[in-house]
């Protein structure tokens, strides 16, 4: 009885939300009709007609997008690879297998995502109460990070959403939220996600387009409040089936390896996929996952992830998401009554369940690199280090490649660095550079300020000498999965002369030729 | 610490340098007593006209920095043919000159270019190297001090024992270069014996070097590398059993100063009665009248005995210490507060007022004939 009461409610919800972009577009009509009819009485009115009109517009545009764009979500967007019974016997044994523990009907769909994510979800008719294809997706990263069991009980977790009967009406939750949220985010303009020059989204706002932001967010307020204890009660009620089927011990394990795997992931995507963008390198198709296995095989990566793993409250507090925090939910799962089922501690991964893990690793990548890949080229890890490398220590050299501009009023090179030094210049070089916290702090004399900023520009004039040298390709770096910056690979000598020569450039009276001699070893560049 | 270290996001770390002086807070300072005076009805200068300096520069001093001005450097080395083999004097120039290359070094590097084995230049050189680390470092307390300015610090000041040990090859009989090494080597951190090899190669060609001793007893506070025994054997050994007129008796008040000064007012008024300070100062007073005033330390221990005179009631004394003074505070103990002309002025108000409430006994000085005040009886309100 609750729960139908509980369904009502939120039909109500939905349709309310129709009949009210309706009744905004109907009183602006209306608002129209009554301008246009004293418009033609009183001549005077033409520019309250006007933004009558204009008003009306904005309105029928907010809105349109805001219905149009909520009546239109669906997971048609997925990045990923679909992967049938032929491809994939075992995992789809694996997941019927959970289904049937479940009670539920397995998904007719499983797509393999490169995601830190695992869904099931219907594409239910009548405003989800009519049962429609149900399908899964399954996010590679987790395959490569969970053990059988942890990945059992993920599954579980998302299969129970379907088991526990609430499932069609939860959809019917899912969907009210997922249809408002939709429309406040078309109506504050983020839906494309296209972003401006400078990389920020787009704000332009048209007028009285924040009036919408403001009533569609109300609106979906309530919305929230009212199906969010039901979505928890049901996350909570998924947890205890995952317990059930994949032991309390793995379910509680697998919950606090998702916080894990998803920084894991975040940072491994940041710093070694995304290292070489600038200089148009990527990792080969079959390395975009791949790196991340060997990432996580790193031990002092491992014991980074602990802290995680331990303390899971790292999470984004998201006052719309509908799961509880996932310290409650271990919480709870740890408060079943105990199964005596093992923590399952092998270093077998859910990975092996593929029929060819290598081949699937690069699929899935090959995907994600669609549409980022244009005009961009796969090379080995320790190619993509150096470029990165490279890139970093130019950066690092920044500060000083910008005072040594201003101080020639062109760039220059790193040897119109040592022509200044040469020509005792390098004081007003030092000059131009941006201050330290210490020289902050310092009320020093000229010279005692100078020695201070040499202090912050000499690791910039190695980096630009390394960036000298990466482009004459005397420098590489190796890849190195326990740090992401990699490892200079510089020959001994080279080396041992290049810190000579900074030294040299460090005394009090400094000198350029050593470093002149390191760099310009093969001649000054036209 | 590898340059390279920074690139691969590595700090560097630096060995653990004693906190730096911490002056200790009087009542002069944080509550200014509530009467004052009018410093010109006493004879004194007032606020306004007061010097940063320890005294009127030296005749000396003044020629060798005129000789700078004109970039004569043959006219700096006949300033210190002059001084001969009065070492103070000698590191006196020295430091001169090198204060001079404090902003612009240009000018002591034209010199060392054209002589590179010029003692004087190449001593002038260390001691600039020296103040600019300290600069760098400033007298914050150790975890005051940012990564950056360690790093500075430390690679200015170890270019300088170079320049020192060459000094001290060319001129064997000169202490100047050790007594500017004392410094820098307490800055890199030498360890006690180096340090005594050092000082040892001072006192072997001036047993007497004020400054030197002066250096020495910061090196042996407990702050820095040595400890409350170390310090107190160092200041015994420096003033006691020698004959008045060395000018080293003040280094006993400057390290009650530091380390033996109680933290309440109360034990502090009974130390300063105490008898233990009482004996310090008449021995330093002893110690001035028996001195030339020409020496460089003359003046630093007047300040001293102004002080310490102060603050044991001793106001007569401490008036005409004060007189003696003239318009001049840029010495310890005042430059050691965080206000030092503030310092300098209550301390000297606080003198004066003690003095009017005694009745104005006579002063020390009316023996030699020095003029009395003819101020205004009363202290006026501020």
């Amino acid at each position: 009885m609750r729960r139908i009461f509980h369904a009502l409610t939120v039909i109500a919800l939905l349709v309310g939300f129709y009949v009210l972009c309706l009744a905004i577009l109907a009183a602006l009509i209306a608002l129209d009709i009554v301008v246009t009819k004293a418009d033609a009485s009183t001549p005077a009115l033409g520019r309250e007609v006007a933004i009558a009109y204009l008003l009306t517009a904005v309105a029928l545009y907010v809105v349109v997008r805001g219905v149009f764009v909520s009546t239109r979500v669906r997971h048609r967007h997925i990045v990923g690879v679909i992967v049938t019974d032929r491809d994939e016997p075992a995992l789809w044994e694996r997941v019927r297998f959970l289904a049937r523990a479940v009670g539920t009907r397995a998904p007719s769909r499983i797509y393999l995502v490169p995601d830190v994510n695992a869904a099931v979800w219907e594409n239910a008719k009548l405003l989800g109460l009519i049962p429609g294809r149900r399908s899964m997706m399954i996010g590679m990263p987790l395959l490569i990070a969970l053990t059988p069991a942890q990945f059992d009980a993920v599954i579980a977790h998302e299969l129970g959403h379907y088991g526990n009967r609430d499932t069609r009406l939860g959809a019917l939750d899912h969907r009210a939220r997922e249809s408002v949220m939709a429309a406040v985010a078309a109506a504050q303009g983020r839906l494309t996600g296209r972003r401006s020059a400078d990389g920020k989204p787009r704000r332009f706002r048209m007028p009285g387009q924040a009036v919408y932001v403001v009533v569609f967010r109300a609106y979906a307020q309530l919305v929230l409040s009212v199906t969010q204890q039901a979505s928890r009660r049901q996350e909570f009620a998924a947890d205890s089936v995952a317990a059930g089927i994949a032991g309390q011990a793995n379910a509680a394990a697998g919950l606090r390896e998702l916080p894990a795997v998803e920084a894991a992931f975040n940072f491994y995507l940041d710093r070694y996929v995304a290292a070489g963008v600038e200089r148009d390198l990527l990792p080969a198709p079959g390395e975009v996952l791949g790196g991340f296995a060997r990432l996580l095989a790193e031990p002092s990566r491992q014991a980074d992830l602990d802290p995680l793993r331990h303390d899971p409250t790292a999470e984004a507090p998201d006052p719309y998401d509908s799961h509880p925090p996932i310290r409650d939910r271990i919480a709870a799962i740890e408060a079943l009554p105990p199964d005596g089922r093992p923590l399952d501690t092998s270093d077998a991964r859910a990975l092996s369940t593929l029929a060819d893990p290598t081949a699937t690793m690069a699929a899935v990548g090959a995907r994600m690199l669609v549409g980022n890949g244009a005009g961009k080229q796969p090379v080995d890890w320790d190619t993509l280090a150096t470029a990165a490398g490279a890139d970093r220590a130019a950066r690092s050299a920044d500060p000083l490649r910008v005072a040594v501009a201003s101080f020639y009023q062109q760039p220059r090179p790193l040897s119109g660095f040592l022509d200044a030094v040469d020509a005792g210049q390098l004081g007003e070089i030092l000059d131009r550079l941006p201050k330290s916290d210490g020289a902050a702090k310092v009320k020093a004399t000229t010279r005692a300020a100078r020695e201070l900023a040499k202090t912050s520009m000499l690791p910039m004039v190695a980096a630009w000498a390394l960036a000298e040298l990466a482009a004459q390709g005397r420098v590489r770096w190796r890849n190195s999965w326990a740090d992401a910056a990699g490892e200079i690979d510089l020959a001994p000598d080279l080396d041992e002369k290049l810190q000579a020569a900074i030294d040299a450039l460090a005394a009090v009276q400094p000198d350029a030729g050593p470093m002149r001699a390191v760099v310009y070893a093969m001649g000054v560049p036209a | 610490v590898s340059v390279f270290d920074k690139l691969r996001g590595k700090k560097p770390t630096f060995g653990v340098v004693g906190a730096a002086t911490t002056p200790v807070s009087t009542s002069a300072s944080t509550q200014p007593p509530p009467r004052t005076i009018k410093p010109a009805e006493y004879g004194l200068p007032p606020r306004a006209e007061l010097i940063n300096k320890v005294a009127e520069p030296h005749p000396l001093t003044v020629a060798a920095l005129a000789a700078v001005e004109r970039r004569d450097t043959g006219a700096i080395m006949g300033v210190i043919d002059t001084a001969g083999s009065d070492w103070e004097r000698r590191h006196a120039l020295v430091s001169a000159l090198a204060s001079r290359a404090e902003e612009d070094d240009s000018w002591l590097q034209t010199w060392l270019a054209a002589e590179p084995d010029n003692p004087i230049a190449l001593s002038a050189y260390a001691k600039t190297l020296s103040t600019t680390a300290f600069a760098i470092r400033t007298a914050s307390r150790a975890e005051d001090v940012a990564s950056d300015q360690w790093e500075a610090f430390f690679r200015v000041l170890r270019q300088a024992p170079e320049h020192c040990l060459h000094a001290a090859e060319v001129a064997p009989e000169d202490p100047t270069p050790w007594v500017v090494l004392q410094t820098i080597a307490q800055g890199l951190q030498y360890d006690n014996d180096e340090y005594r090899k050092v000082f040892g190669e001072v006192v072997s060609r001036a047993p007497h070097h004020v400054h030197a001793h002066a250096a020495a007893l910061s090196y042996w506070l407990p702050r820095w590398f040595g400890s409350d025994e170390l310090a107190e054997s160092f200041v015994n050994a420096a003033t006691l059993g020698r004959p008045a007129g060395t000018l080293l008796t003040h280094l006993r008040l400057e390290w009650f100063y530091f380390e033996r000064i109680p933290k309440t007012a109360e034990d502090r008024a009974d130390f300063y009665h105490g008898p233990e300070v009482q004996v310090a100062i008449d021995e330093a007073l002893a110690d001035l009248r028996a001195a030339s005033s020409d020496r460089p330390a003359y003046p630093t221990q007047r300040h001293w005995l102004a002080y310490f005179l102060t603050q044991a009631g001793r106001y007569a004394e401490a008036y005409d210490m004060f007189r003696q003074i003239g318009p001049y505070y840029g010495s310890w103990p005042w430059a050691l507060a965080k206000d030092p002309v503030s310092r300098f002025t209550g301390t000297r108000a606080e003198a004066v007022m003690g003095w009017e409430d005694a009745g104005r006994p006579p002063l020390p000085g009316a023996a030699t004939g020095d003029p009395q005040p003819t101020g205004d009886p009363e202290p006026t309100e501020r």
